[in-house]
Parts: C-alpha cells; structure tokens; sequence
C-alpha cells in the first residue's frame, strides 16, 4: 500500500485530534511538514490552531514497513512519559493514536523541542575547542543520568550476559525478518556474539541511539534526547561502543572522554566489554541499514534507503577484525 | 514501445527526470528522492550491460565450493559430499537471485553443522564474497541521500 501522503492527513488528523482528544483544543490542523531525517519511523512537525492560539508538535508515525521491525510505538510513547518525568529531557508526549487509519499507521503526539542539533562536521565545533569541550562534558554527563534512570517498560535483566543474549536475539530476529540473500557475515558474528556475551559491571537504561545529531541544545544545554525507539536495559558500555562505532564522531567516548565517563559514573571501561559491545553495535546498525533493502522489496517508497543499506553493508567489512580481537580478549 | 531498447528507455527516463523534474523541485524530500531514483536508474543500466550481479556472484562462490569440495574429499568426505550436494540441488531454470539465495542458505547450514577440515576455508569463501559485492555496491551509493539523514 503507498504511503500516505501529508496532504492526505491532514483532514483525518484534524477530525481525529478534535473527537479523540477534545482536551487539546484543537481546532484546524494548519500544516503538516515531513521531517526528512530520521529512517525508523515517519516524524512530521504539525503545526496547529488551538483555542490557546497556535502551537507546534511532532507527530510520529510508526511505519507499515520500516527498517526496526518489529515496531512498537505504544511502548516508545510509555518510555517517552516514563524518562521525561524521570526529569531525562526527552520529547514530552501527550497522545498515543493506536488507529492506523488515521495517518497510515498508529502515531505519537510530542511537543516540539526548541533548540539546535550540532552535526559533528559543525564548524563551530572544529573553530571553537572551548564550546567542542563543553559538548563533550555535557554529552558525556547526559549519557551517564540516561544509565541512571530507572524505568518500568522495558524488559530488565539480571545479569550483563542475560541481557546482552536478549539483544543478539533482537538483531537475530531482525536480521531473519529482513534477510533478502544470506549474509553469512552477519550471522557468524551474532553466533560470536551469543557465544561470548560478557557479564556485566552494572545494568541500566540504554538509549541505543545516543549521537550528537540525536540530542537538541538550547542556552548552550542540552533541551532534548530524541530518538529513544532502540531504547534497552543492558550494561552502559554498549552506549560507549556505539560512540564509537555507529554513532562515531567528534564526541567518540574513548580514551580521555571514556575515562571522564568513567570518573562521572564509577562504571569501568573494561576494554574487552568495550570490543564485545563494539562488535555487537555494529552487527545491530549494520542490520538496521540493509533492512533498508528489505524495505523497498516489500512497499517502501523512501529511496534513501538503497543508499543506507549499501553505507550499512561496508560495516561487515569491520566485523572480521571486531571478531579478531575478541578472540585475541578471551584468550588473553 | 518496441523500438527502444531497455537501456535507451532507462537512459531517456533519466534525462526527462533530471531536466524536467528535478529542476522544478523545491521540496527537500522531494529532491533527495529524485537524485536517489537517477543513481538508481544508473545501477539498473549497468545490469543491462554487465549483467545481474547475482549471477556473477554465484559462479564466484559455485567455483570456490567446487574447488574446495576437491580439496577436502579424503580428509572431510562428508564435508565435500556435502558442498556437492549444495550445488546440485540448486534449481537449474530459477531466478540468478534464487539460486544465490538457495545455495547459501544450503552452505550456511552445512558450515553450522560442520567442525571439521574445510568448516573454515568454507565460512571464508562465504565471507569473502559478501566483501567483494559490498564493495562492488558501493558506486551505487547516492550522497545526497546520505547527506539528508545525518
């Protein structure tokens, strides 16, 4: 089915924010714009008309295809109220739609986050050391109060390796659910990785997606943690790893930066753990991105994703070397 | 449209794209796509030329399975009766992209289930491919495509 188009929203949005939710005051759905960044679920800013006056939110819609299968944007918009009223900065929700007919799929409603997102190719950053070492303190500072947030909504686990094997089987069920051609690369690396799940130092919140491009900065603070669908329970230096790796750039947790987080939050950068979850990040981004072909081989319309998938692909040839030296670890 | 080839349809959806469509834009979504749809086109040229890629990509693999079927039939018989058997019971008449799916899906199961000499070299003929098509894939990347997502 194609996707439904923004023009082809905005009546049924408007009619369901009207009878659904009477409490919001709406009364005319003003635009609707498609944000263009972001793959895993569709987000638009809605500009609307409420008896207050005009107000801008975000809406975000969880797609009928999509690259994190499975999709649950129910428990998405209960860990969003659950960490923002744990005083975490995430968008603050107030409307779960679960009718898909509305917009093509169940949504979220948010309010918008004022702010401005520092890409890590931002010339400020490279021109400014004194601003770049601020961002770092501040990111490293937020990640550290996400592990230390307590949270009801997703599955928690006692031990490091319990809950490491449960995110190897979330990639492994993604993987058999958008697998197009065998990839023996990536299924060797998930049996590495069941094999040699480590135990871990503390358990908690994980963000899973914690990257500069995915935090929003207003009054040189951080306004806003975006993107919490990949969210888990597990040990923090899976966060560190995925600086590292996915979510490589100019605030890497590694060496000095690791080594405040590690100061921050008592938690030791135990560099074994660190490879083990280096490899599992990439195992778990690098799925993520080639479900970008399944996409498209099964009714997706968003092209981009042919490019994602072949970018995700090029991080296999990382993987034997990831492999290497935990091997290399456990024999030491 | 009989009198045009595929290639000079592809080539002819190309140009009205990039001079009747992509100029009058002013959507950014919009934009992006149409870029990603023209390097699209351009892949799918290539195929017309060079041929489907998982059809090269099978022999690559079918001829270093036979090769190592050879090598192991006295140390690993079972091993190599195996990757014989991997081969044959492909479809002959299916699809390129069917077949490479068959016959790594038969490799991987025989490599799982294999401890022996060859488990190895097989898991590495497996990777090496993958690598070798990863990297190939890599012209087909649209920047601009990846530039809008980060």
């Amino acid at each position: 089915m194609a996707e439904t188009t923004v023009e082809q929203m905005t009546a049924p949005l408007e009619k369901a924010l009207k009878n659904n939710a009477p409490e919001l005051g709406v009364e005319r759905v003003v635009a609707i714009e498609r944000f263009t960044s972001g793959l895993s679920s569709q987000s638009y800013g809605v500009d609307v008309e409420t008896g207050d006056g005009p107000v801008r939110w975000v809406m975000r819609v969880e797609p009928e295809h999509g690259v994190i299968p499975p999709y649950d944007i129910a428990r998405e918009y209960r860990l969003l109220r659950e960490v923002h009223a744990a005083g975490l900065p995430a968008p603050g929700v107030f409307l779960l739609e679960e009718d898909a007919s509305v917009v093509g799929g169940p949504f979220i409603m948010m309010h918008f986050i004022e702010g401005a997102i520092y890409r890590n190719t931002d010339a400020r950053l490279s021109e400014d050391l004194a601003l770049l070492a601020d961002v770092q303190e501040r990111f490293i500072d937020m990640l550290a109060r996400i592990h230390e947030t307590p949270q009801s909504v997703l599955p928690n686990f006692e031990t490091g390796q319990e809950a490491a094997r449960a995110e190897v089987a979330v990639c492994r069920h993604r993987l058999k659910m958008t697998e197009l051609l065998p990839s023996p690369v990536l299924r060797h690396a998930l049996d590495v990785l069941d094999e040699h799940a480590p135990p871990a130092e503390k358990i908690g919140l994980l963000h899973g997606d914690y990257r500069l491009p995915n935090l929003m900065w207003k009054d040189g603070e951080i306004s806003g943690v975006l993107d919490w669908e990949l969210a888990r329970v597990g040990d923090p230096l899976s966060d560190l790893a995925f600086t590292q790796t996915i979510g490589r750039g100019v605030c890497s947790l590694e060496g000095e930066l690791a080594t405040k987080y590690s100061e921050r939050t008592g938690v030791e950068i135990d560099e074994k753990r660190v490879n083990y979850y280096r490899l599992l990040e990439m195992v778990k981004g690098t799925i993520i991105g080639l479900a970008g072909a399944y996409d498209l081989a099964n009714g997706g319309a968003d092209l981009r994703l042919m490019s994602v998938a072949r970018i995700a692909a090029a991080g296999q040839a990382m993987m034997g070397a990831l492999e290497s030296q935990l091997e290399q670890y456990l024999e030491a | 449209m009989i009198v045009l080839d595929s290639a000079q349809i592809l080539a002819a959806i190309r140009r009205s794209l990039e001079t009747h469509v992509l100029p009058q834009l002013t959507d950014d979504f919009a934009q992006v796509q149409v870029l990603a749809a023209l390097k699209a086109l351009d892949e799918v040229g290539h195929r017309l030329d060079n041929g489907d890629p998982a059809e090269h990509s099978y022999r690559l693999i079918e001829a270093g399975v036979r090769e190592l079927a050879e090598s192991v039939r006295s140390e690993s018989p079972d091993l190599s009766a195996g990757l014989d058997a991997a081969l044959s019971a492909v479809a002959e008449g299916d699809a390129p992209r069917d077949r490479l799916r068959q016959l790594g899906e038969s490799l991987w199961a025989l490599y799982s289930a294999s401890e022996g000499p060859g488990a190895d070299e097989l898991l590495a003929i497996l990777q090496a491919e993958a690598l070798r098509t990863m990297s190939e894939d890599n012209a087909w990347i649209c920047p601009e495509a990846i530039a809008s997502l980060t």
